[in-house]
């Protein structure tokens, strides 16, 4: 038999960490794909924010599974890729993992109306910190158009999101417990 | 509660302190443009440039099919449309070979010496302006193709922004609906040049403009090649609104439909493009009388 070190055993005592990196990923291929949302000319420059809408799911749900870095690292995606300003989102995304960190009880004992209306805040929160920043640094306020534009549809999309993510959870889920 | 919970929750909240504050260092070591950030950041958009294409095909999968429904529902208007614009075309490009040719006798009368011929080279928009914080794609050529940056980047329309930064295949395009970019135009019927500027909107404002100047609503503005970094005489857009003193401009492209794009690749002899610092190139230089000059303005912003 081949002699395992620490680090082996580690690995195997917490399984975690692959659901943790996988988070990530995931995290990272939904910011990609919500900037690729904005070659539809229909969302131009206003795509919804579908990582909030991710790393709010996950943080209220699972929030074993989100690392330090999660909301970091997600975010950094989308300011390298899409943004002019690195380090605008990943230091919001940073601030709402630590956030639900605090509100998460209070969320679970209310019903869906209560997560809907406090993600609804953190949106515009999101949305409004990147503005001040943006707006500080550029000494300019750019359209505010898209900007609301952007807060109502990430708003209007998380029950749609919720739903599709409770399913895909619930599925896994049952096909761990078979 | 424990005290082993207590120092996880506190090594927890330090974390995020830490976190926290890279990123907002992060923020402003960005905005301080320092090269090796920008080179890193091209270098990472290099490597993550081909997936954002792949997760993209789905998206553009479903505009094509969009358009192409659209299409065909309309598709007796649009060849009513395209009969009568190919007769007036056909009118302006009589119109144009009279001109070239009176161009061509007067410059050899005034032995002026024609502008440096660029290299236009096409390249696939890789992604869409990046939300209501940034008006820049990603396309999909960079320095192995000979791109560098202050290279213009247009459609058959007209401008759509300049290079800004480059990697070793992809660039990324300031487009000039984007709050940071400032173009040097002219108003084609009058001359009076100009300064269009973004911001992160559909449409552009025109400022700098002399008093004297009376912009009429469809007026075509035009680069005036002032700074020399774009060539004179591309399409900017069209005047849209005049309002007392705010004068807007409505793009030439149609800048939420970009698929393929232009880049013209030359022409930036002597310029700095590794500093391109674009207030300092675009905007005009102020006399000591609070009036603006735009003659004899070179790259780095001396007067000539």
């Amino acid at each position: 038999m081949i002699g395992r070190g620490r680090f082996f055993q580690r690995a195997e005592l917490d399984p975690k960490w692959p659901i943790c990196f996988l988070i990530i990923v995931i995290g990272m291929i939904l910011s990609i794909f919500e900037g690729s949302l904005g070659l539809w000319s229909a969302l131009y420059g206003s795509t919804p924010l579908l990582s909030l809408i991710f790393l709010y799911w996950v943080a209220l749900h699972h929030e074993k599974y989100v690392l330090l870095i999660t909301g970091f690292l997600i975010g950094l995606t989308s300011d390298l890729l899409f943004s002019d300003l690195i380090g605008g989102r990943a230091t919001i995304y940073i601030a709402v993992t630590f956030a639900m960190d605090w509100r998460r009880q209070k969320l679970l004992q209310g019903d869906f109306r209560d997560i809907w209306i406090e993600f609804s805040v953190v949106a515009a929160i999101v949305v409004c910190f990147q503005l001040l920043v943006f707006s500080a640094l550029n000494l300019a306020l750019p359209s505010l158009t898209p900007v609301l534009f952007q807060i109502g549809l990430t708003m209007a999309l998380f029950p749609i999101g919720y739903v599709i993510m409770a399913t895909m959870s619930n599925t896994l889920q049952r096909l761990r417990t078979l | 509660m424990r005290a082993s919970d207590k120092a996880k929750i506190r090594q927890r909240r330090i974390g995020h302190t830490l976190l926290v504050v890279a990123s907002f260092s992060l923020m402003f070591l960005g905005k301080a443009d320092f090269n090796a950030l920008r080179s890193a950041r091209m270098g990472l958009n290099d490597f993550i440039a081909p997936v954002v294409d792949l997760l993209s095909a789905p998206v553009r999968g479903v505009e094509t099919m969009v358009q192409g429904i659209r299409t065909v529902a309309s598709l007796r208007a649009e060849n009513v449309r395209l009969q009568a614009e190919n007769a007036m075309l056909k009118r302006w490009r009589r119109r144009a070979e009279i001109l070239e040719s009176e161009n061509r006798q007067l410059r050899s009368v005034a032995g002026a010496v024609s502008p440096d011929r660029r290299v236009a080279l096409t390249a696939r928009a890789v992604t869409a302006p990046g939300g209501a914080f940034a008006h820049t794609v990603l396309v999909a050529n960079g320095s192995d193709q000979g791109i560098a940056a202050g290279n213009p980047v247009v459609t058959a329309d007209g401008l759509v922004g300049l290079v800004v930064d480059v990697g070793a295949a992809y660039s990324r395009v300031l487009m000039i609906s984007d709050i940071n970019a400032q173009i040097p135009v002219i108003l084609a019927s009058s001359s009076w040049p100009g300064v269009t500027t973004g911001n992160n909107g559909p449409f552009l404002a025109l400022r700098y403009l002399p008093e004297e100047a009376m912009p009429r609503v469809g007026e075509l503005v035009l680069t005036s090649g002032h700074g020399g970094v774009l060539p004179a005489g591309v399409p900017v857009g069209r005047i849209d609104l005049v309002q007392d003193d705010y004068v807007r401009i409505k793009p030439a492209v149609d800048l939420r439909n970009l698929s393929y794009v232009s880049i013209l690749v030359g022409g930036t002899d002597g310029i700095d493009t590794n500093n391109l610092e674009l207030g300092e190139y675009y905007t005009p230089l102020p006399r000591d009388d609070d009036s603006r000059l735009f003659e004899g303005v070179n790259a780095l912003g001396e007067r000539q």
